[in-house]
């Protein structure tokens, strides 16, 4: 079973975006939810706080989400927390990639709230 | 976000609230919603060079407002006793002016169908500034159109 | 949703304005990876943004755009002027269609394959320039289907996850396949993007669906597998909320049956390759990197890249609205903190004093603080340019560099926003009327780019912007033509001006009409406009030119609007600030006496230390009619500086200084040209902010004779530096004289028939002294009835010039053509008011008076008993000639230099001077620039210079005396030239005999 209450973080630096993700994930009844606008304060905030999904931009400067991922993954304490990547590119090698850096799954932009919540049963199970 | 207004255009009895104020003996109305203030006689600078109409400026709680002096405006004779001039405030194209008028009355709520179009007979010089009147019991409220009170007045260059 | 848009539509705009600058820089840099990052980055997101918000034209646009970016960062493409070229129309259209959102709220109907397609065509490889001019949409059958079924169902991230779901299903069937998750990975995307191209209608050949089912087959896929892939791929789309009938239109293309065992081409035959993370290339994990593929970022890009990371993670973005409000508080703070301080002052002893200092001194911090957060760096101002210049260039086929410099010079916003179109304006015309051709320009000798430089600077309290071209610079004989041509001058007029002063002609209302418009820079703003512009937030602005080599405008313009130190005066009662940047000084005059106060023609002047200023009523300019009650005792003259233009305001009565707080006059009162603001006093009552450009515009205008000459004067006073204060006469014949009103002592009028004789001279005791009269023709003036007479001093010496009749004080132009020597009493002729007028040289008359004392005594006075060589480095002619022959007089050797490169020359040609007197103000190098450089040179480092300016603040005095100047004098001032001279002579020989 999923916690709907468990705190996520959603990390973009551009903020449509964090309100959409936002949004998306409210209407699926995620109730917790943290935003950052880029890698370094999302890997700050996450020494703050223990988040049960992260769920990050690709596209991001200066700290990209590919070096927020490796990050977080070489992180003792936060290697656990699923990440899912956005992307707006369907290329396989990024996927491919972001897999081999640890990556849970990732969503292409744009993406439907049905979508989203495929993507997260993929990572977090049923729900 | 405008449902309520729609629907409220459709509604025929719909009234409106309006500051009431004498100006010469004439009864005037602003929309209360187009209303910042009123205010007593407030201590005026008088602007050199500006327009006949403009009475000068005054200082609104750190808000410079200036002051129209609504008998000028209306091509009426100066008041007898100009320094207690009541002033209403109003916003228009972001700034504020004062209105000097002879006295501020109560606020009406009057209805549409008390409403009637200028009528051909009145003075050009108020028609350009009136937004029809309304017949109350023994007298007429004129409307004043803010932005056509306010938009005509410059300094000459 | 509407503000979700809003918030989208306010990010995304910026987004793009950064864009603009940075593509133009990428065509500069092509192989720059990070700048290439960054730029695809930006439409990147604006692409997936848009698929969210359903604005599908602008992802469409976004989308071919980035297709575009994509290949130029994966080595597909090269840089080059066509690629930037379409990417920029891209991106005009995707502004164009935010445009109509902002308005609308929603997408506006239309196509935008023209754009798409070309992108398209570039990114495939199959551009030709030419296409570019083509009309476009040649092949509509190409055209994509949007808003058809694929996007109306998910797009991309559906099939993706549809895709995904299909092949986990199939895994957890294969399981025992080692190899299994990674193909079918692959087979995820390949078939994805088959579903892409073959519902959007995209031929991109390798993905299409029947290929990836042969691809299968090949594999050695059975039918029963195949159909079950197809069955789970339908069950996905169900379950992501695909309707019973699309899934069914999906699926039609799914055609298991049509696999051929034989067919080619597996799609999964692609390598899987090593992280490529999309904006810069990950170092670390990066794959060997093919030949054309952009190198890794430099080490000192990345430190950048740390830095400003750093920099990003210190700032929060704040609404303006936000800090407006901020402003407006903190004003009211100022204003409430006077209140208080005016309020302590009156009671002398109070508890509340020394907290009220602490109130005081915090709210000064504040009020710094939030002005700080108004600052904006200036290149904010300049984003646009290197797009605009860009463009320009392109369409004038011309080759055009733009060179920024000090972009990152803060100040306040409000004036950001006011110079932005000024500049704009002068870089474009830079590039249109500026920049030569690249033939015409490789005929000059010149390289072929053109350059316009953009510079900005402090400036003690200003910020100095400086926009410069090599072009062409100004033909002075095409100006001449125009401005006779636009009635602006008459031949006769023009006859007499130097070349600089055409030039500043572009300044003129109505000198950039019809002739000069061309579809770059004819858009209605003339030069004229630019300068109101400036001026009208305090700056000004100047323009030098040299025909052939280049243009230079400098524009001088003030950190803050916000709050300025203000004089608070008094007049017929009612009170006004004056802002205290241009006051000058502060004189108490008795009333009644009106001691030094003289009328010249009706129009009053004051007499400031031998120099005669226009004074002008405040009440009179107001308008503000005399109260019943009695004058005051004393009046003050407000003695103003505008440009080099000086004058006295006279008032009632002057108060303290005050910090005020500038507010915007009200719209009904904004024609008003003496009124700069409004502010509220300490007290709270509100007073108008006086304009001390439009009252010198009035003063000027007031002094004229003739209503016809107030436009005239308005110019005049723009133009300053060209002009001075001419006081015009009649004497000897009908023709009218004039001398610099600065060189007059006093106006007196006299009845000469109580003159004396005393030997050959005439003369009249004046102010305890006799004083010799001469005539115009220099001889003993004849003793007959009464006579204005303009008395000249020297030294200690007086001479009166008995004249017919005062005429008229005005602006005279300050070119001087010089004639006849200076025996003639006329040191050259002038326009003036339109009219050719001789210029009388107060010098020969005072010599007239006494030629046996006066060049001994003034030899005396001055120290100069031997001949000391004077350079002379003056660019004006009017004061070449005004000066030289005063030099001359009192006993130097002049030597003359028209330009700073000039006496640069002279002196490095070995001539020796004891001494160089140079202008501050000059075209190419300044004053400064010359005491600089030769102050850096052995011969030249230590000889006595004094420098010359229309100006002397104490921060110019202060200046020179940086620069390496000994003393600073002003120019209207020959007798304060002759007396530092002496000076700094006899400091420097006392200096020497010390250091011998």
């Amino acid at each position: 079973m999923v916690d709907m209450k468990m705190p996520i973080l959603i990390v973009d630096d551009y903020r449509t975006m964090l309100r959409i993700v936002h949004n998306l994930l409210a209407k699926l009844g995620f109730t917790d939810i943290d935003e950052a606008s880029d890698g370094s304060q999302a890997l700050a905030m996450m020494k703050g706080r223990d988040y049960g999904l992260v769920i990050s931009d690709w596209n991001m400067q200066p700290m990209t989400g590919f070096e927020l991922l490796k990050s977080v993954r070489a992180d003792q304490h936060l290697k656990a927390t699923p990440f899912i990547m956005v992307t707006a590119e369907s290329k396989v090698e990024n996927v491919v990639a972001a897999r081999q850096a640890g990556v849970n799954n990732y969503i292409i932009k744009p993406f439907s709230a049905a979508v989203l919540k495929a993507k997260l049963k993929t990572v977090l199970g049923e729900f | 976000m405008s449902m309520q207004q729609e629907d409220a255009t459709l509604d025929q009895n719909r009234t409106e609230d309006f500051v009431t104020m004498s100006i010469g003996g004439q009864i005037f109305g602003v929309p209360v919603l187009d209303v910042r203030d009123v205010l007593g006689p407030q201590r005026i600078t008088r602007v050199p060079l500006a327009p006949p109409e403009i009475a000068g400026s005054l200082n609104l709680r750190g808000r410079i407002v200036t002051a129209v002096n609504m008998r000028q405006r209306l091509g009426l004779a100066p008041a007898e006793r100009p320094e207690r001039a009541m002033a209403v405030v109003v916003e228009h194209e972001d700034e504020h002016f004062s209105l000097l008028v002879d006295e501020v009355g109560e606020v009406l709520r009057l209805s549409e169908r008390q409403k009637d179009h200028n009528p051909a007979t009145l003075d050009p010089q108020w028609r350009q500034i009136a937004d029809g009147l309304y017949r109350l019991e023994g007298n007429l409220l004129i409307v004043l159109n803010i932005g056509a009170v306010l938009g005509a007045i410059r300094a000459a260059a | 949703m509407d503000d979700l848009l809003n918030e989208f539509l306010a990010e995304t705009v910026e987004a793009l304005e950064l864009l603009d600058s940075e593509l133009v820089e990428l065509e500069q840099r092509p192989a720059d990876p990070a700048l290439l990052g960054s730029i695809f980055r930006i439409m990147h997101t604006i692409k997936g943004t848009c698929g969210f918000l359903g604005l599908p034209r602008l992802e469409a646009v976004a989308h071919a755009a980035e297709d575009v970016l994509g290949k130029v960062r994966d080595g597909e493409l090269t840089v080059s002027a066509d690629a930037v070229s379409l990417v920029l129309a891209a991106l005009d259209r995707i502004k164009e269609l935010i445009a109509e959102l902002a308005v609308a709220g929603q997408e506006p109907e239309g196509s935008d394959d023209d754009v798409i397609m070309s992108l398209r065509d570039m990114a495939a490889g199959k551009w030709a320039a030419a296409e570019l001019v083509a009309e476009a949409v040649e092949e509509p059958a190409d055209l994509p289907s949007v808003d058809g079924l694929y996007q109306r169902i998910g797009g991309a991230s559906l099939f993706d996850t549809a895709c995904e779901q299909a092949c986990a299903e199939m895994l957890s069937a294969v399981s025992d396949h080692p190899e299994a998750e990674t193909e079918l990975l692959h087979l995820q995307f390949a078939l994805a993007g088959a579903f892409a191209s073959a519902l959007t209608g995209s031929s991109d050949a390798t993905a299409d669906i029947d290929g990836v089912i042969a691809g299968l087959v090949a594999k050695g896929w059975s039918p029963q597998e195949l159909h079950m892939l197809r069955d789970e791929f339908g069950k996905a789309l169900a379950t992501l909320e695909v309707a019973d009938a699309d899934v069914a239109a999906v699926l039609s293309r799914f055609n298991v049956a049509a696999a051929k065992p034989a067919a080619i081409a597996a799609p999964a035959a692609q390598e899987p390759v090593m992280a490529d993370e999309p904006i810069v290339a990950e170092p670390a994990a990066a794959k060997p990197a093919p030949a054309k593929r952009v190198k890794a970022e430099e080490p000192a890009a990345e430190n950048a890249q740390a830095a400003s990371a750093a920099a990003q993670s210190q700032t929060l973005r704040v609404n303006i609205t936000v800090l407006e409000n901020l402003m407006n508080m903190v004003s009211e703070l100022v204003l409430t903190r006077n209140q208080l301080l005016q309020i302590l002052r009156g009671v002398g002893d109070s508890p509340f004093a020394a907290p009220l200092q602490r109130l005081n001194q915090v709210t000064s911090e504040l009020q710094e603080s939030v002005m700080q957060t108004r600052m904006q760096p200036i290149g904010n101002a300049w984003s646009k340019l290197p797009r605009l210049v860009r463009d320009l260039g392109q369409e004038l086929g011309k080759k055009i560099d733009l060179v920024m410099s000090g972009a990152d010079t803060e100040l306040d916003r409000q004036i950001l926003e006011s110079i932005r179109d000024p500049l704009t304006h002068m870089v474009r015309n830079s590039g249109d009327h500026g920049i030569e051709a690249p033939e015409d320009r490789r005929e000059a000798g010149k390289p072929e780019h053109g350059t316009i430089r953009l510079s900005a600077r402090h400036e003690g309290g200003h910020i100095i912007v400086e926009v410069s071209d090599d072009g062409r610079g100004l033909s002075t004989s095409r100006i001449r033509a125009k401005a006779i041509q636009n009635g602006l001058a008459t031949e006769a007029q023009i006859d007499g001006m130097s070349e600089q002063q055409i030039q500043q002609f572009i300044f003129r209302p109505g000198f950039s009409t019809a002739a000069q418009v061309t579809s770059v820079s004819g858009r209605g703003v003339g030069m004229d406009v630019v300068r109101t512009n400036i001026e009208k937030i305090g700056g000004a602005i100047e323009f030098s030119s040299t025909e052939g080599q280049g243009s230079r405008f400098v524009i001088k313009i003030p950190l803050t609007l916000a709050i300025v130190s203000a004089l608070i005066v008094e007049c017929r009662g009612e009170r006004f600030a004056m802002p205290q940047s241009s006051v000058v000084e502060l004189v108490r005059i008795s009333s009644k006496s009106q001691q030094g106060v003289e009328l010249i023609n009706g129009h009053p002047v004051y007499r400031l230390r031998d120099r005669l200023l226009p004074l002008v009523a405040l009440s009179d300019l107001l308008k503000i009619e005399e109260a019943g009650d009695e004058p005051p005792q004393e009046i003050y003259v407000v003695v103003t500086q505008v440009g080099s233009f000086a004058f006295g305001i006279i008032v009632d009565r002057v108060f303290d200084t005050e910090e005020i707080v500038v507010k915007p006059t009200s719209r009904t009162l904004r024609q008003i040209s003496l009124f700069s603001g409004t502010t509220i006093l300490g007290d709270g009552r509100v007073i108008m902010i006086l304009d001390p450009n439009g009252i010198a515009a009035a003063t000027s205008g007031s002094a004229q004779s003739e209503a016809r000459a107030r436009d005239e004067a308005l110019a005049a006073s723009r133009q300053q530096r060209e002009t001075v204060s001419m006081l015009v006469f009649r004497a000897g014949d009908d023709n009218t004289k004039a001398v610099p009103l600065s060189l007059i002592a006093r106006l007196e009028e006299a009845d000469l028939s109580n003159a004396e004789r005393a030997g050959e001279r005439t003369v009249m005791q004046y102010r305890g002294s006799l004083m010799p009269l001469v005539g115009i023709d220099g001889a003993p003036a004849r003793r007959d009835g009464k006579h204005p007479i303009l008395v000249f001093t020297e030294g200690e010496r007086m001479c009166g010039l008995v004249v017919d009749e005062v005429v008229d004080i005005v602006e005279g132009s300050l070119d001087l053509q010089l004639v006849g020597g200076a025996q003639s009493g006329i040191l050259g002729s002038s326009i003036i008011a339109g009219r050719s007028t001789d210029v009388i040289d107060t010098v020969h008359y005072l010599r007239q008076s006494d030629a046996a004392w006066f060049d001994l005594e003034t030899r005396e006075a001055y120290g100069a008993e031997s001949e000391r060589r004077v350079l002379l480095v003056e660019d004006s002619s009017f004061f070449r000639n005004l000066l030289m022959p005063m030099l001359k007089m009192a006993g130097y050797r002049v030597t003359i230099a028209e330009h700073a490169e000039a006496a640069l020359e002279i002196c490095r040609d070995g001539d020796e001077f004891d001494i160089i007197v140079s202008d501050i103000e000059m075209p190419g190098l300044s004053g400064f620039d010359l005491a600089r450089t030769l102050r850096a040179e052995e011969r030249w480092k230590d000889v006595p210079m004094v420098a010359l300016s229309s100006h002397a603040s104490p921060q110019d005095f202060e200046r020179g005396r940086r620069s390496g100047f000994n003393d600073y004098v002003t120019k209207l001032d020959p007798r304060a030239l002759l007396t530092s001279l002496s000076r700094v002579l006899s400091t420097d020989e006392h200096r020497e005999e010390t250091a011998a």
